[in-house]
């Protein structure tokens, strides 16, 4: 079966994996590997100091970029369950996932309330 | 003040059971009598050098109570064992000039109770004056979520996460010893408490004539992004003398 | 030692001194406030914190990473036993999953 990603990439262990996680595990690589690219054409664009038709240029290159190196395309997904909604990023869980374990009482310091 | 309705009592009562500095004790001497005493502790103390220098020491430890520990011989427990059950010991301050105020955070109150009692034992032992532990205030961070996995919305339940904070003070040490104090008490850190040190130094009055004689190898002046590099400055340096940006950079 | 101000410096001066501050600390002098997009620049890069989410393989070794390193041991994951077993009990019963479209 062929890599479905244009790149190859190292498939995360520690968390739960389905195919909604890898490909938003391929965007954060991509970001990371192409920040310095896409600051550097951004600095160019939004420097009014430089002619008029560098910065332009500078725009169009940056929105020619792929939009996997996006940094807008990462969503933060759930680590238990791989659920892209209601994620709260203390604990990088899903609600029903970090209700399970608070009830648990597997996450430090937290407790169920009452007042 | 306690008042009390009959005074001998109170007095026994004080007799009984303070352990703090005597008041009552303290006794007048004539300055030649003082002369006398420092010369002899002075001496004392010289004599106790000495010693240090010598050959092994000889091991004489201190006791608090005389119980025999059960089960392992005739040994009694080492004084600094036995304080563990008590309040940490503090040395009183000479000067009061803060050297360090030290932040210990967690979710476990008595891990970090553990952390600072230690610290402060050790900061007795180096012969550090610390404050007392002081509770600094608690978060708690509330989070509610829906009940059901899926549909009724309205069912909520409540979480809450309590963070506990504690600080603790340290004073008139030298900057050799805090780094000593401060990096044993980093290697016997727990990894459920996260400390934060915040050291002050104090430069002595000349300070700026001190660095009028600091030669220009020792300062190392921060750079700009222009000849630094920086990571994306470079690229934009790259960029710009490509092809793409040139026929745009000659108009 | 000590030298009181009579008056304030003029406004120019005050310019002067602020501008050789920032040179002696590497800050970039822009009085006019010209959008010149340093705040590109000046911010932290945020793509090592972005790949750590899911966090870094190398932290710590898996299981089937110890059947790798020892295939002598012949070390069976009991999570992955039972999943098996229930594949191929369902299968049994005719429950499993459909079979690849062939063409």
């Amino acid at each position: 079966m062929p890599f479905r990603f244009p790149v190859k990439f190292e498939i995360p262990k520690h968390c739960y994996v389905n195919a909604r996680v890898l490909k938003d595990q391929f965007k954060r690589i991509q970001y990371a590997e192409h920040e310095v690219t896409r600051n550097a054409l951004k600095h160019i664009a939004r420097n009014t100091e430089l002619a008029g038709s560098v910065r332009l240029e500078a725009q169009l290159q940056l929105a020619a970029m792929p939009k996997y190196t996006s940094p807008t395309q990462i969503r933060d997904r759930c680590v238990a369950s791989g659920n892209g909604k209601w994620v709260i990023k203390d604990f990088k869980l899903n609600r029903t996932a970090f209700r399970e374990r608070a009830r648990a009482g597997i996450i430090p310091g937290v407790t169920k309330a009452s007042w | 003040m306690i008042r009390t309705g009959s005074k001998r009592l109170l007095g026994l009562n004080l007799r009984l059971f303070s352990t703090g500095p005597k008041l009552f004790a303290a006794q007048k001497l004539t300055p030649a009598e003082l002369l006398q005493q420092k010369t002899q502790e002075k001496l004392q103390q010289q004599e106790f050098e000495k010693s240090l220098l010598q050959g092994e020491l000889e091991y004489k430890p201190k006791y608090l109570s005389e119980n025999a520990v059960k089960g392992s011989g005739t040994k009694p427990i080492p004084i600094n064992v036995e304080l563990l059950k008590y309040k940490p010991i503090r040395l009183p301050k000479t000067h009061g000039h803060k050297v360090v105020s030290m932040k210990f955070r967690g979710y476990d109150e008595t891990d970090i109770n553990i952390a600072i009692e230690f610290a402060s034992r050790a900061a007795f032992y180096l012969g550090i004056p610390v404050s007392g532990i002081m509770k600094q205030k608690t978060e708690k961070r509330l989070y509610t979520v829906i009940k059901s996995p899926f549909a009724q919305a309205k069912s909520k339940e409540n979480f809450y996460r309590t963070t506990f904070n504690y600080k603790l003070d340290a004073f008139d040490a030298n900057p050799e010893v805090v780094d000593l104090w401060l990096s044993y008490v980093n290697k016997h850190a727990l990894e459920t408490v996260h400390y934060t040190a915040k050291i002050i130094t104090r430069e002595s009055a000349n300070f700026v004539e001190q660095l009028d004689s600091v030669s220009v190898e020792d300062v190392k002046i921060p750079e700009g992004f222009k000849d630094s590099n920086d990571p994306i400055m470079s690229k934009v340096d790259e960029l710009l003398k490509s092809d793409a940006f040139k026929k745009h950079m000659d108009q | 030692m000590s030298v009181v101000l009579k008056k304030l410096p003029t406004k120019e001066r005050l310019l002067q001194a602020k501008k050789l501050s920032a040179e002696i600390f590497g800050e970039i002098w822009n009085p006019q406030s010209v959008r010149n997009g340093a705040k590109i620049l000046r911010a932290p890069l945020k793509g090592p914190e972005v790949v750590k989410y899911y966090g870094t393989n190398d932290s710590m070794p898996t299981f089937k990473d110890f059947k790798e390193w020892f295939p002598e041991l012949k070390l069976v994951d009991p999570r992955e036993e039972i999943r098996m077993n229930m594949v191929i009990s369902r299968k049994k019963r005719n429950k499993g999953a459909p079979k690849k479209k062939s063409s």
